[in-house]
């Protein structure tokens, strides 16, 4: 048997953006088999799944994850076979979204996390799709606030600092530096996935009109600037609903999501033209 | 007494500063928030970093080489204090926020930093009653970037903004040479001049500011170095108060119009085009939108793509006269 390409694949994205979750859920669904999958788990070799069971045993249970920290940032390695039956090793550093803010707010990049993103042959950019912040303007803020007969307090304006910055701001910036030295790597493929799909979905927009009309500079960016990169765009709900923090009350709905004989069917994958439960889909696109 | 010093055991940790938890815990939940960074811990839980692009404006060295990646334009701004210089930068990369300028796209930036505290002061985040822009402070000189996209071939065009604080330009507009030590003035494909609106409002300011004008305008005349091949912009600014201000608003609009015709008259063969503008680059009252007339003068900006890829680090001529000695 062919000895498996191995792809390195760079997870992406500001804190608390999804990343530790897709990860839970897709090894959950590879392992499981519940749902027809683009890509199928194949085997676990000699790999150590520690941290991998460790998420998909809180995701089954309807726990959310514990925040990844820059200090134990963990590789795992998950073997599947896609559509064309070629085995692939894909390899994900579960990395701490706060290792993406630092590079935005501090202008380095810890060691370890260079090292991945240099090594990277795809990336997968995670964008929680309900804690955008968008830029507001004094002048608007102001004005409605007068209209609606709101005081406005300004008696303590806020200095600068780089942790105001839009939520597109930050991205497109992410993305430059990892197409920049001393981060470049080859192009490549970029999945951009918008994580608690099911928090907009009421906006009836597909991934790529939310991109456009949410973070206007980023799609420009994504579709005009000289970055290399091929990409499309997802808007997945790992999930399904809300689910709750250690010893938290569970929130409503989450009884629903726990009551579902799969697991698998919590999930729910926006990409081409139809919902599926198919967690693997921006994956299989990336090592396709 | 000192008030207690927060502190954390890694070094990398800006907790006193920002008081954000560099992993993003509640500083109750750290394990290294409120222990003393002693050299053993820090090695212990700090990592080694690599320095990434700054993000801050660019200095000419590094503009330069921004030039020679593919075609670009050299914008200057001048104008006096607080005429709005840098509102007109930040302005045009926070409605690239919103979306694409007439069809103009962005396409990315090297200055992100520094753009995004340009704009701080105009956004809501800023906590403020009405907009402001800093000061461009004195020896501080360098460019804005953005790289833009336009039309159906979606031709692209790197965007060095200069900036530099407006007592420079006061002291250069009375004295022509020291225009040819700056080098986004020798090299721009556009000279953007501005002239305060709200100046022109009040009886003790409005004759000097058009008189600035035109001193500047002349400066110019006289140091620019490339004879009809650069073009000229001028720009009333904070245009919402001229329409707040009603009758000496329209004497401002009179004012503006005809310091324009005597430009046109006087020094119209000097340069390759001149276009006037009134814009409200970032309004402090609600009369106007946000970037009011600003579509219009990047569209100036960034129109005749053949822009050439002339050297930044210009030389003074009096280097260059001690150079030919020294060659001699």
């Amino acid at each position: 048997m062919n000895a498996p390409s191995n792809i390195k694949i760079s997870v992406c994205g500001l804190p608390q953006s999804g990343k530790t979750t897709y990860l839970a859920a897709l090894w959950h669904v590879l392992l499981s088999r519940e749902v027809e999958t683009s890509l199928k788990f194949s085997n676990l070799g000699r790999g150590d799944y520690t941290h991998l069971s460790l998420l998909a045993e809180r995701w089954r249970a309807g726990v959310r994850q514990k925040r990844t920290l820059v200090s134990t940032d963990k590789v795992v390695t998950i073997n599947v076979s896609n559509v064309a039956s070629k085995q692939v090793a894909l390899t994900f550093p579960d990395m701490s979204g706060e290792a993406f803010d630092h590079m935005w707010e501090a202008r380095e990049c810890f060691t370890s996390a260079a090292d991945h993103l240099k090594a990277r042959g795809a990336t997968v950019l995670f964008i929680h799709a309900d804690t955008i912040q968008s830029p507001q303007w004094v002048l608007d803020v102001v004005s409605l606030s007068r209209k609606l007969g709101v005081e406005v307090d300004a008696t303590h304006p806020v200095s600068w600092s780089a942790s105001l910055a839009p939520t597109q701001v930050k991205l497109v910036d992410m993305l430059q530096m990892l197409n920049s030295p001393p981060l470049a790597a080859d192009g490549g493929k970029l999945a951009i996935v918008f994580s608690a799909w099911d928090k907009v979905a009421e906006e009836r927009l597909s991934p790529s009109a939310f991109l456009a009309t949410r973070l206007p500079l980023l799609d420009q960016y994504l579709r005009h600037g000289n970055h290399g990169y091929e990409f499309s765009i997802w808007g997945v709900s790992a999930q399904g609903g809300d689910y709750k923090g250690e010893d938290e009350m569970a929130p409503t709905g989450l009884e629903k999501l726990l009551a579902l004989d799969q697991p698998s069917s919590r999930i729910s994958v926006f990409g081409g033209e139809a919902e599926t439960h198919d967690i693997t889909e921006p994956i299989a696109w990336l090592v396709n | 007494m000192a008030a207690d010093v927060v502190v954390c055991a890694n070094p990398q940790c800006k907790v006193a500063e920002t008081g954000k938890c560099l992993e993003g815990l509640e500083v109750s939940q750290c394990p290294q928030f409120g222990k003393t960074p002693t050299a053993s811990l820090a090695a212990e839980v700090s990592q080694s970093a690599i320095p990434v692009n700054s993000g801050e404006k660019l200095a000419s060295l590094t503009a330069e080489d921004v030039l020679r990646a593919g075609p670009g334009k050299v914008i200057a701004i001048i104008g006096p204090i607080e005429a709005g210089k840098t509102t007109l930068i930040a302005s045009t990369y926070d409605l690239f926020q919103k979306g694409a300028i007439n069809k103009i796209q962005f396409c990315g930036s090297r200055t992100m930093i520094a753009l995004e505290k340009a704009c701080h002061n105009s956004r809501a985040a800023s906590l403020r009653e009405r907009a402001h822009m800093a000061r461009t402070k004195l020896g501080t000189f360098g460019y804005y970037h953005m790289h833009v996209s336009q039309g159906l071939d979606h031709t692209k065009t790197h965007f060095l903004l200069a900036d530099r604080a407006g007592e420079e330009y006061l002291t250069a507009a009375s004295s022509p040479s020291l225009l040819r030590d700056f080098p986004e003035v020798q090299r721009a494909d556009v000279v953007t001049v501005l002239l305060d609106g709200e100046r022109l409002l009040t009886q003790d300011t409005r004759h000097n500011a058009r008189a600035a004008l035109m001193q500047v305008i002349q400066a110019l005349f006289e140091s620019l170095p490339r004879m009809g091949k650069q073009r000229l912009a001028i720009v009333l600014t904070k245009y919402d108060e001229i329409l707040r201000a009603g009758q000496a608003g329209e004497l401002a609009k009179r004012d503006f119009e005809a310091a324009v015709a005597s430009i046109r008259k006087s020094f119209g063969g000097r340069f390759a085009g001149i276009e006037s503008f009134i814009v409200a680059a970032s309004p402090a009252h609600d009369v106007l939108a946000f970037g009011y007339g600003m579509p219009e003068l990047l569209e100036y900006w960034i129109e005749d793509f053949r822009a050439g890829h002339a050297e930044l680090n210009y030389q003074p001529e009096l280097l260059r006269a001690m150079d030919r000695i020294l060659v001699e």
